[in-house]
């Protein structure tokens, strides 16, 4: 099916009332695709072991709003191959469990009906504008149902953990790297 | 200059170590004693059990990495390689935050440092409520003296970096209690790069001190094996499957081997021990297994400094504060540690929890951040039974940990605390790790702030390193899994020996309590096993 041909625009009342249903229905806390009823055997993107190629569009789409000016515009295309790449990483070494969960929460997020249901961004989410983005950030940080805080959480520390893991976001930090006297004795030849 | 590798020169000389990435037909392995964990309970047994002569096994689903592999003193780097799901690991809704090493030597070789001895109060609680027999303070003294002694724990001799001076400084002035912090190393170089592996062999962990011991006098170690169930045979352990991993230390490369010995040690932690016994259907009549599972939950404050603190160098660990712990009235609300962690930028950077313009303002502050930490007491009172560990339909562990308003209570005191103490050592701006937490400019503006925060699950930002309980021990079946000494109640040639046997949580950071008891229970056991 095209999971965007089911819905028609939906306002904030809307949103609420299906997060408190849905909320209501996951009660192990996880988020579940059950809503867009597609098939979500999709393989991981190619070069990746557990993202697939929308996800991969998700986090792109995330990250400039998340990380705001610590990513520089300068190189940002591969920067954010880079911190895909990470975040991929950090995926692939979480057990079974956590896995579902997430796979769960980028499912919701990556089919149009659940998406707009619950983020209010009606277009996918490479055509989402900074500002939607930000407002479906704010959106899930402020909900008063723990679920959203809790994806909220989650796409937010994947993306800030990964970024200020890496060298660019490392020099934003501040970080001035291993300590030298340490680093330079052990590494000497 | 070039440090030794413990384990290039160790193998060359004959030690047996084996890497299970490398097996290419199935294995039958066979030993007098079998542990599985190399941690702080797996290591203590294995040294004590070699020492009296048994031949010993030890199994470790994380891979061999040693000093030489530890030279890039890199956050990302240490987290994939050394722990339990690359630092991704969390409850089971995703609430908290879990750090527990996975590699040999297990959390010893990635945790900070810090070596306290079971608190008086805690081994009360264990003998009154809990049936712990033999394991009082007078009892216990000198396996702390001991373990003491062979892991060079001692209070930190160096001033404390500023990070942890700034717990310090606000103790003094608010005239609470403090103490330095006793550390398990010799010829530390000061560094704070302990949570990546110590590059230098100083931190005195399981791996390089107790298993190398232990190899010496003729232990076996595989690693990158991963056991997955037990099998029983006549009110014993008969054997165990384990599966060997690849080169990658995730995936089984579909090489079983089997191992079977006169005695079995579980050693793999507070969430792998009961979900290895869940998933070998292991007897339970009264249903103990996995439950009263601590963790210290911790919650954190963020302080601006006007000075730079630069908190990613120096021991990590060297300050804390029990002036919260113990006195006062914990019918109401649990007490609390007051500790400072390591400003390393990834950790550092999760914690913080902002994003936007709000991150990108503060972020580049990081040279000038404090943090302090809470690590609240739970599993002394009703209202902090624990969590709990299930497995799911695959047999993976599952871990579940409910707040309750008691737990709660302590968070916000903590929270207080906490940035009282910051804006005492002269703190420019306190923020609370929460969804809410805003900048505060003086500590009544905190006050203020941290008085109204929900102390909810996902506003509230919580995480553990102190994996404690599940298979809990006790001289009542009914209300244990182990005795006193780690033997099984049920099974006769099983013994638990790791801080998964605690029954409540310590009150304080858990290695050491887990070398002593261990230290005792594997000599007992080798008494058992090899009566002289």
């Amino acid at each position: 099916m095209n999971p965007a041909s089911g819905a028609t625009a939906l306002g904030r009342r809307d949103f609420l009332k299906l997060s408190a249903g849905s909320a209501a229905l996951l009660s192990a806390g996880a988020f579940s695709a059950t809503l867009a009823g597609c098939s979500q055997d999709q393989p991981p993107a190619a070069g990746y072991r557990f993202l697939r190629a929308p996800d991969i569009k998700l986090f792109i789409a995330l990250a400039p709003v998340i990380l705001d000016t610590t990513l520089p515009i300068e190189n940002r295309a591969s920067s954010l191959d880079a911190l895909a790449k990470g975040i991929d990483g950090g995926c692939a070494l979480l057990q079974a469990p956590l896995q579902k969960t997430l796979r769960q929460l980028f499912d919701l997020l990556n089919t149009g009906l659940t998406r707009r249901l619950t983020t209010g961004v009606s277009e996918p989410w490479e055509q989402a504008s900074e500002a939607e983005i930000r407002a479906f950030l704010q959106r899930w940080e402020n909900s008063s149902i723990g679920l959203f805080n809790s994806g909220y959480r989650a796409l937010t520390k994947l993306v800030a953990a990964t970024w200020f893991a890496g060298p660019v976001g490392l020099a934003a930090a501040g970080y001035p790297g291993p300590w030298a006297p340490m680093f330079d004795a052990v590494n000497a030849a | 200059m070039a440090i030794n590798d413990i384990y290039t020169d160790g193998i060359a000389s004959g030690w047996d170590v084996r890497d299970a990435a490398g097996f290419t037909a199935p294995q039958n392995l066979e030993a007098d004693v079998v542990i599985i964990g190399t941690g702080a309970g797996g290591g203590t047994t294995a040294e004590i059990l070699a020492a009296a002569g048994l031949k010993v096994l030890m199994l470790e689903e994380g891979a061999l990495r040693t000093s030489a592999d530890f030279k890039a003193m890199n956050e990302a780097r240490a987290y994939a390689e050394l722990y339990q799901e690359g630092t991704g690991r969390a409850t089971s809704d995703g609430a908290i935050g879990i750090f527990q090493g996975r590699t040999v030597g297990g959390t010893t070789t990635v945790n900070w440092t810090s070596s306290f001895r079971t608190p008086p109060e805690t081994l009360k609680q264990w003998a009154e409520v809990h049936g712990v027999k033999g394991w009082s303070a007078d009892e216990s003294k000198p396996w702390f003296d001991d373990r003491s002694e062979r892991l060079g724990i001692a209070p930190w001799g160096m001033a404390a970096n500023a990070n942890n001076a700034v717990l310090q400084r606000g103790a003094e002035k608010l005239g609470w209690e403090w103490h330095v912090i006793p550390r398990n190393v010799r010829g530390c170089w000061n560094s704070g790069y302990c949570g990546m592996g110590c590059p230098v062999n100083a931190k005195q962990s399981m791996l390089v001190s107790t298993i190398p011991a232990a190899l010496q006098s003729g232990a076996t170690l595989v690693h990158r094996l991963s056991v997955q169930r037990l099998k029983f045979a006549g009110g014993r352990v008969s054997e165990l499957e384990a599966q060997a991993l690849g080169a990658d230390g995730q995936t089984p490369t579909g090489v079983a081997v089997t191992v079977r010995a006169k005695h079995f040690v579980l050693a793999g932690g507070a969430i792998n021990n009961p979900a290895l016994l869940l998933r070998s259907k292991t007897i339970d009549p009264h249903g103990r297994i996995g439950l009263r599972s601590f963790i210290h939950p911790v919650a954190f404050t963020f302080a601006d400094m006007p000075e730079p603190v630069n908190g990613w160098y120096g021991a990590p660990q060297s300050v804390a504060s029990d002036h919260f712990q113990w006195q006062g009235d914990f019918s109401q609300a649990p007490g609390f540690k007051l500790e400072a962690p390591p400003i390393y930028p990834m950790l550092t950077a999760a914690l913080f929890g902002r994003i936007g313009p709000e991150l990108a303002a503060d972020i580049g502050l990081m040279p000038h951040f404090n943090i302090l930490l809470a690590l609240v007491r739970d599993g002394f009172h009703p209202d902090s039974p624990g969590g709990q560990i299930r497995i799911d339909d695959a047999g993976n562990p599952v871990f579940d940990y409910e707040l309750s308003d008691y737990l709660g209570r302590g968070f916000r005191n903590g929270l207080l605390r906490m940035a009282e103490a910051q804006f005492a050592a002269g703190a420019k701006r306190v923020v609370p790790a929460h969804l809410d937490g805003e900048w505060a400019s003086s500590w009544g503006a905190a006050k203020t702030q941290i008085e109204a925060l929900p102390m909810k699950k996902h506003r509230l930002t919580l995480a553990t390193a102190h994996l404690m309980g599940g298979c809990a021990m006790g001289e009542d079946a009914k209300q244990s899994v182990v005795r006193s000494d780690g033997s099984h109640h049920q099974l006769e040639n099983l013994s638990i020996i790791d801080g998964s046997v605690f029954p409540t949580s310590i009150g304080a950071n858990p290695q050491l309590s887990i070398y002593a008891l261990a230290a005792r229970n594997a000599t007992l056991l080798a008494q058992r096993l090899k009566p002289a």
